[in-house]
């Protein structure tokens, strides 16, 4: 049972920092496929 | 940058004269216009040719992109269908990606304007994708009920020991429940985005369906790593023992003992099933991780075009009856190649997982303790992996015990 939990832990663990991860290396869609011409807004 | 302008405005052109357009449809649907006489475009496409194009039947690209533009009538009005550049060459170029298009962002894929590989995508995603796959789900969760009932929960035939035997290791507990934890997230998630439309919208509504679509997405894209982790732990794990052997083949010929009551074929670590469901999961999962991954980054990983090349080459679409594959493909087709076959993969690795499923827990008594505590009963570990428990005892240095002589190979 342990070993369950700690790999669902894991999991929620992994997800997060891929999430995280790809947001940082510039991995969003907004990321990809805009460029200087193309505004996405201020935020 | 000029061809761009052309489109731009033939394209106000044709939203601005909807009546002028309607007068010439109205003259070409004539019983005189033919299929051949293509004066009254310049040589380009006629109403005709569009019309048998949208029934389905085939239609020259030579008329499609009309004749030479430089012998083409005179320019009749402002970019008219009369002159030498058309609408007919222009949506022709575009379609058939030979016009020059240039764009500020997103790259090659951004170019393509008109991709008509899309429509087939769409309606076999949510058509035959949806129903067979969905059928097959059903129907194995409908096998697996009718062979509950007719076979029940497979007890430990034997007494009971009291006595337990280490099948895994944390480790390797964790590695399985890394992958089976995500899998099912993934497979729950995979199947609301693919499904939802169809019956969460019906259901429940669109604010609905778009919370848990995008609640959905999010698990997909970033619980995929985990699945790909577990999947090479396990492997790394399991693969010395999974290899196939002649034990495999006296476990199949009795049918692992699954369909009569105290057959119990000898078998190692791994007996023939538990290795077919490993290498499904591995082969299955690695094809789905792979085309997985040219989702999860699109437009960078495409890998269908050059598949196609070798099977071509190979000569299996040929083998099976088909014409040979697409070997040229658009950025967005091969997207949609690999999310069919993402999905496709998918559903059937999803069939073999919810039989994994069933025998691990309701399906057979002791069996879930392997992957739960990691202890199996002993006398379990004797009738179904009574070669391992050998090898196990050996290794420990225990006496074997006294009903040792009667179980393998019954």
């Amino acid at each position: 049972m342990k070993a369950m939990l700690s790999a669902f832990a894991a999991t929620a663990i992994i997800a997060v920092v891929a999430w995280y991860g790809l947001h940082e290396a510039g991995f969003s869609a907004g990321d990809r496929n805009s460029g200087e011409s193309v505004r996405l807004g201020d935020g | 940058m000029h061809r761009l302008f052309l489109i731009c405005l033939l394209s106000l052109t044709m939203l601005a004269a909807p009546g002028a357009q309607a007068q010439e449809a109205g003259e070409l649907t004539a019983p005189e216009a033919t299929q051949t006489d293509r004066s009254a475009t310049g040589g380009a496409q006629t109403l005709e040719d569009i019309l048998a194009r949208q029934r389905g039947e085939q239609v020259p690209n030579r008329a499609r992109a009309g004749e030479d533009p430089d012998s083409a009538g005179a320019m009749v009005g402002q970019l008219g269908a009369f002159g030498g550049s058309s609408d007919s060459d222009v949506w022709s170029a575009l379609r058939y990606g030979t016009a020059d298009v240039t764009v500020s962002s997103g790259g090659a894929p951004a170019r393509v304007l008109i991709q008509d590989n899309g429509m087939w995508w769409l309606n076999f995603r949510q058509g035959p994708l949806i129903k067979y796959g969905g059928w097959l789900l059903l129907g194995t969760i409908a096998l697996l009920a009718l062979f509950f009932l007719f076979r029940g929960r497979i007890r430990i035939d034997g007494e009971k020991t009291g006595r337990t035997v280490t099948r895994f290791k944390f480790i390797e507990r964790f590695a399985h429940w890394l992958m089976a934890g995500s899998f099912i997230l993934l497979g729950l998630t995979g199947l609301l985005v693919l499904m939802g439309r169809k019956f969460i919208i019906p259901a429940f509504g669109h604010e609905a369906f778009a919370t848990a679509a995008v609640a959905s997405k999010w698990i997909h894209n970033n619980v995929s790593w985990a699945f790909m982790l577990g999947l090479i732990l396990a492997f790394i794990f399991w693969v010395a023992h999974n290899i196939p052997n002649k034990t495999d083949l006296k476990w199949i010929a009795v049918g692992g003992g699954m369909f009569k009551k105290g057959v119990h074929p000898a078998a190692k670590k791994f007996n023939a099933g538990q290795k077919l469901i490993f290498w499904s999961v591995m082969i299955l999962g690695a094809s789905i991780s792979a085309s997985g991954l040219s989702l999860l980054f699109p437009f960078e990983l495409p890998m269908f075009a050059k598949t196609f090349v070798i099977l071509n080459d190979m000569g299996v679409p040929q083998l099976l009856g088909f014409g040979a594959l697409p070997e040229q493909l658009a950025p967005h087709e091969e997207m949609q190649y690999a999310q069919l076959w993402h999905a496709i993969v998918s559903f059937v690795l999803m069939a073999i997982v919810i039989a994994h499923i069933y025998i691990g827990s309701v399906g057979m008594e002791g069996a879930y303790d392997a992957m739960g505590s990691g202890q199996v009963e002993e006398q379990w570990a004797r009738e179904h992996h009574s070669l391992w428990l050998d090898e196990v005892q050996q290794r420990e240095g225990e006496p074997k015990p006294a009903n040792a002589a009667t179980t393998p190979a019954e």
